[in-house]
């Protein structure tokens, strides 16, 4: 079978690959790439483990046919943390414990990070609503959403300063 | 010194809240799961499943694949070991069928290919026939005299004569004359309950990577609460030896006591073996939910008779659990936890393990005590309502304490259930109005915790750090209560302990991390084998003052000369023996392995706010606090961790979750679409206390704490439904239409 | 000897009522002896069995000590998730 050829910029790096017409954007970054910090957990659509920044948006990389990928800005849990410094998300997840086995965190991370760039000051309410398609089975998300609005607290208090 | 004895101990370390040493990894992306492991060479696996619920296999037609040059191995039943007998012949039977297909997903072969892709078509051209025979997947159904047969003679000792084959366990406890209990009652209230199959929905697929040579020796890299017990089945299963089969845990993506099954390292080794190429698997989804081990689904009758002061005179309980299509569902498990927060003069509790054509049921936390309770503290919280009691006084008059006879035989040691509810009395949540249209729910829970098998080794390095070698995956954070313990005991700093999960070549065997028992038998194994190298650490430092070991002391991470001999010389810290260990002695490691017991229950009490559109029949969760014991919380984070991650589970189970299967015993929600798990914006915050109330069996005083979390919220959540609704919820998931259908039937 | 409460399932299998007294140093000895004076708990043993002594839960070990008036409960062998 004849594969496509891709190129599309990954964290910042212009890349290349070969893929089969139905591999998913999801394989193509872990198994092509040895990506493996976006995780598989449905396939589906259904659970957000592999959600990347696709253009700007939180995607489903599952959903997403690597083909599709030409030309993209992609970002994944690999390019958070720049410089060897965490991402300020990173650090509030470890402060409030807010990951316990850890699966969901990179695809919830990324979720994340695309809700506070849109909005750096949501309501718990609406960080709830924003991760409703990040299934976390260990946490009661509780933890989570505390890191998230702390660390919401702390990009407006850093913006402010300047 | 002293170190065998529960004291007031003051701690440091303990107790605090550091970062976890696996966090950084685990937010980056870096952490390897299971599926996040590539070899050179290495080939994917795929499973055929049976798309019926109960069939004869006539014949597996693999004559396609024999020209397909992507096919690199076959697998089936013939490839695996054929005299096996009890459990090992269960786990085999369960991950590839051999005569019959006994449910929706059964493996009846697998292939191993280049790419994914290509093994997902090469699973297309195998041809396999099958007579379908009558199939049964209700506990009720699947007990009658009708009943398709899904084996003969599977039935443990303990059932009595005469019953129908599926019928294969059989538990009765109790004490005392229930009959003569009821005839002290004032009141007598009975009822029915069920409730379906759960899935513990751990995010992360069962994923492995399996290399086995022609000669037997093996390597596996796997998600499992339990490497060790994976060494053994797969030896088992493969004719090969626990010794030559070395299994890495990966990172371990949620397990609930899923995860302490095998399915699928044992068909990756076979395809291995026979490709000679390293072979991956990793479950779908699909596959998860069809054909890995969901909880029992249960059918139970509780009568229990109060007198008007809320005093219980008996109480008795029958407890039907379906366990998939072989032995083992957790029914003793349901009889004995069902009464046991209450002390009761008369008690009868009776068990029945059913056979279904369902997937093989897994551990998932406490398994049967969740079902149990939801029955009995219905019917408690049903007094509470016709007698006009408060439901938290109730639950006092009758607790259990240390020293009170329990339902199922001892008495208890010290336990904290009394703790838990004055907490409930006294917490905000408790005082607060509750608003029109909400209900509040209240429900005790209980359940067991274990030791077992467990082996650490902590070794010295020259710096004067610490590197502790475990043998239970990590499945809530027990790298970081670990080192806590080693810091605590040796007096270094938390940061310099370093905690790993070792493989099975590199510590004796370590029992499953399952039963709550981690942060109990392996912490309990860590602060002895830190014992021991303190007691290594004042020997050498005795050798190199060439003073009897007597002479010299531990004293806050310093080795000191005693008595006459104190001031002679300036006192050795850690750093100072571990700098010149390789001169005076040798490396200095500090061992333990023991299966200790005494593990300590524990007990919850959980509240929650609940109200019911009686349009949709929607219930939302308004308000959730969990309280319960944990003896002594090493990392509270953890443990308010486990106490929410329980509780949201609970919600899940009462209010969603469910297995769904049609007419012809197939599956009809497999996957994380139609089988609903709660979601960020489904609930809403989890209040937490930690009660402390020391576990006599423990140095510090812990107790498991990753289970009692699931106990109490099934029960809680339907009475606070029941509550909201005004009728009395009998049957789990409260999922809106039964809801409706429930109101109807009320009105109709 | 020590006082031996087996569980209402396992004690429809003899005659006696409990207790039994049954003699024993440690829970492996007391299970044998069990056995070897009510052979139709043989299979039930086998099956799996844990146990407490004197209140303590003993879910494994067969090393766990026995005294002269311990009181030991029997029942089926539970596991945890
Ligand atoms: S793996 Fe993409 S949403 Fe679950
Ligand atoms: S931390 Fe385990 S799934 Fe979220």
């Amino acid at each position: 079978m004849k594969k496509v050829h891709v190129s599309t910029t990954i964290n910042g790096t212009l890349k290349e690959f070969l893929c089969d017409t139905r591999e998913t954007l999801l394989d193509a970054l872990r198994d092509h790439m040895l990506l493996t910090g976006t995780k598989e957990g449905c396939g589906t659509g259904d659970c957000g483990s592999c959600s990347v920044i696709f253009d700007g948006d939180v995607i489903c990389s599952c959903l997403t046919l690597a083909a599709e990928a030409e030309g993209r800005n992609i970002e994944t849990i690999e390019g958070m943390a720049e410089g060897g410094e965490l991402h300020v998300l990173q650090k509030k997840f470890l402060e409030h414990a807010a990951l316990q086995c850890g699966i969901c965190t990179p695809g919830i991370l990324m979720a994340s990070k695309a809700l506070l760039k849109k909005n750096n000051n949501p309501s718990e309410e609406e960080a709830r609503f924003w991760l409703a398609g990040n299934l976390c089975r260990c946490t009661g998300y509780d933890k989570i959403i505390n890191a998230v609005l702390d660390a919401a607290r702390e990009i407006r208090e850093e913006s402010d300063g300047v | 010194m002293a170190f065998d004895n529960v004291s007031a101990k003051s701690f440091k370390v303990v107790g605090t809240r550091p970062e976890r040493p696996d966090g950084i990894e685990k937010v980056t992306g870096q952490a390897r799961f299971g599926a996040d492991a590539y070899l050179p060479g290495m080939l994917h696996g795929a499973i055929l499943r049976s798309p019926h619920a109960h069939a004869k296999i006539l014949s597996i037609d693999i004559s396609a694949l024999e020209n397909d040059k992507s096919v690199k191995a076959v697998v089936t039943r013939n490839d695996f070991e054929c005299n096996l007998t009890g459990e090992d012949w269960n786990i085999l039977e369960n991950i590839m069928a051999g005569e019959k297909a006994l449910y929706d997903g059964h493996a009846i072969a697998a292939v191993a290919c280049s790419s994914l892709l290509e093994a997902k078509d090469a699973l297309k051209k195998i041809i396999v026939q099958y007579e379908i025979l009558p199939h049964v997947t209700d506990v009720e159904e699947a007990m009658k005299e009708n009943a398709p047969v899904i084996r003969e003679g599977s039935a443990r000792s303990s059932v009595p004569k005469g019953m129908h084959p599926n019928i294969v366990g059989y538990h009765e406890s109790g004490h005392g004359d229930v009959e003569a209990g009821f005839k002290e009652a004032d009141l007598i209230l009975e009822e029915n309950f069920r409730t379906e199959a759960a899935h513990q929905g751990y995010i992360e697929p069962h994923a492995c990577l399996a290399t086995m040579m022609p000669d037997g020796k093996g390597e596996v890299w796997c998600c499992t609460q339990g490497h060790f017990n994976v060494a053994k089945v797969c030896a088992k299963l493969l004719g090969s030896d626990a010794s030559q089969i070395r299994v890495t845990a990966s990172e371990i993506g949620g397990g609930f006591g899923g995860k302490t099954a095998v399915f699928i390292e044992p068909v990756a080794l076979a395809l291995s073996k026979k490709a000679t190429h390293p072979v991956k698997i990793v479950m779908s989804r699909n596959e998860i939910f069809r054909a890995t081990g969901p909880t029992s689904s249960t059918s139970m009758h509780v009568k229990i008779g109060m007198k008007k002061n809320g005093k219980i005179t008996a109480a008795e309980g029958t407890f039907k659990l379906q366990g998939g299509a072989f032995p083992g569902s957790p029914m003793a498990e349901s009889a004995m936890c069902a009464f046991a927060p209450y002390e009761l003069d008369n008690v009868r509790s009776v068990g029945w393990d059913v056979m279904c054509n369902r997937p093989k049921q897994a551990a998932y936390r406490a398994p049967g005590s969740p079902m149990a309770a939801f029955a009995v503290e219905s019917i408690i919280d049903e007094f509470c309502k016709r007698l006009k009691l408060d439901p938290i006084e109730v639950r006092l008059i009758n607790a259990v304490t240390e020293g009170s006879k329990s339902s199922y035989g001892p008495k208890f040691q010290r336990i904290g259930l009394v703790e838990t509810l004055e907490a409930a009395k006294s917490h905000p949540h408790y005082a607060a109005p509750i608003e029109r249209g909400v209900g509040r729910g209240i429900s005790c829970g209980f359940w067991f915790n274990f030791g077992g098998e467990t082996c650490v080794s902590l070794a010295l390095s020259e710096d004067g750090t610490a590197s502790l070698s475990v043998g239970t995956p990590d499945i809530g954070g027990s790298r970081a209560s670990m080192s806590q313990i080693v810091s605590e005991e040796l007096n270094i700093p938390y940061e310099k302990v370093r905690a790993t999960v070792a493989d099975t070549a590199t510590l004796g065997y370590n029992e499953i991390s399952h039963g709550s028992r981690v942060t109990f038998a392996t912490g309990l194994a860590t602060i002895k084998a830190a014992q021991d190298m303190k007691k290594k650490l004042c020997l050498r430092a005795a050798k190199v003052w060439g003073l009897d070991e007597e002479a010299v002391y531990w004293e806050e991470g310093y080795v000191k000369p005693a008595g006459p001999n104190a001031g002679d010389h300036e006192p050795l810290s850690i750093a100072d023996i571990a700098k010149t260990m390789g001169r005076t002695g040798g490396p200095i490691v500090g061992h333990y392995e023991a299966s200790p017991e005494g593990a300590g229950v524990s007990f919850a009490t959980h509240i929650v706010d609940a109200k019911v559109d009686k349009e949709t029949g929607f219930t939302s969760i308004e308000r959730y606090t969990v309280i319960q014991d944990a003896g002594k919380a090493i990392h509270p984070s953890y443990v308010e961790g486990q106490f929410q991650g329980g509780a949201a589970q609970g919600i899940g189970w009462a209010l969603n979750e469910e297995y769904i299967y049609d007419k012809k015993g197939i599956l009809q929600n497999a996957g994380f679409l139609d089988y609903r798990i709660p979601v960020a914006s489904d609930l809403p915050k989890i209040d937490t206390e930690i009660i402390e109330v020391p576990n006599p069996g423990h140095p510090y005083g812990v107790r498991g704490v990753g289970e009692t979390s699931i106990c109490p919220p099934l029960a809680a959540i339907a009475n606070a439904v029941s509550s909201s609704a005004g009728i009395r919820m009998k049957q789990l998931p409260m999922s809106p239409p039964k809801i409706l259908e429930a109101m109807d039937d009320n009105n109709g | 000897m020590a006082d031996v409460y087996l569980w209402a399932g396992a004690k429809r299998l003899i005659e006696d009522e409990s207790p039994l007294n049954i003699s024993g140093k440690t829970v492996g000895e007391l299970l044998q002896n069990l056995v070897v004076k009510y052979p139709n708990l043989k299979n039930i043993v086998r099956e799996g069995v844990s146990c407490s002594v004197d209140d303590k839960l003993v879910f494994n070990s067969s090393t766990e000590t026995v005294f002269e008036n311990s009181e030991v409960y029997i029942f089926e062998r539970i596991s945890g998730g």
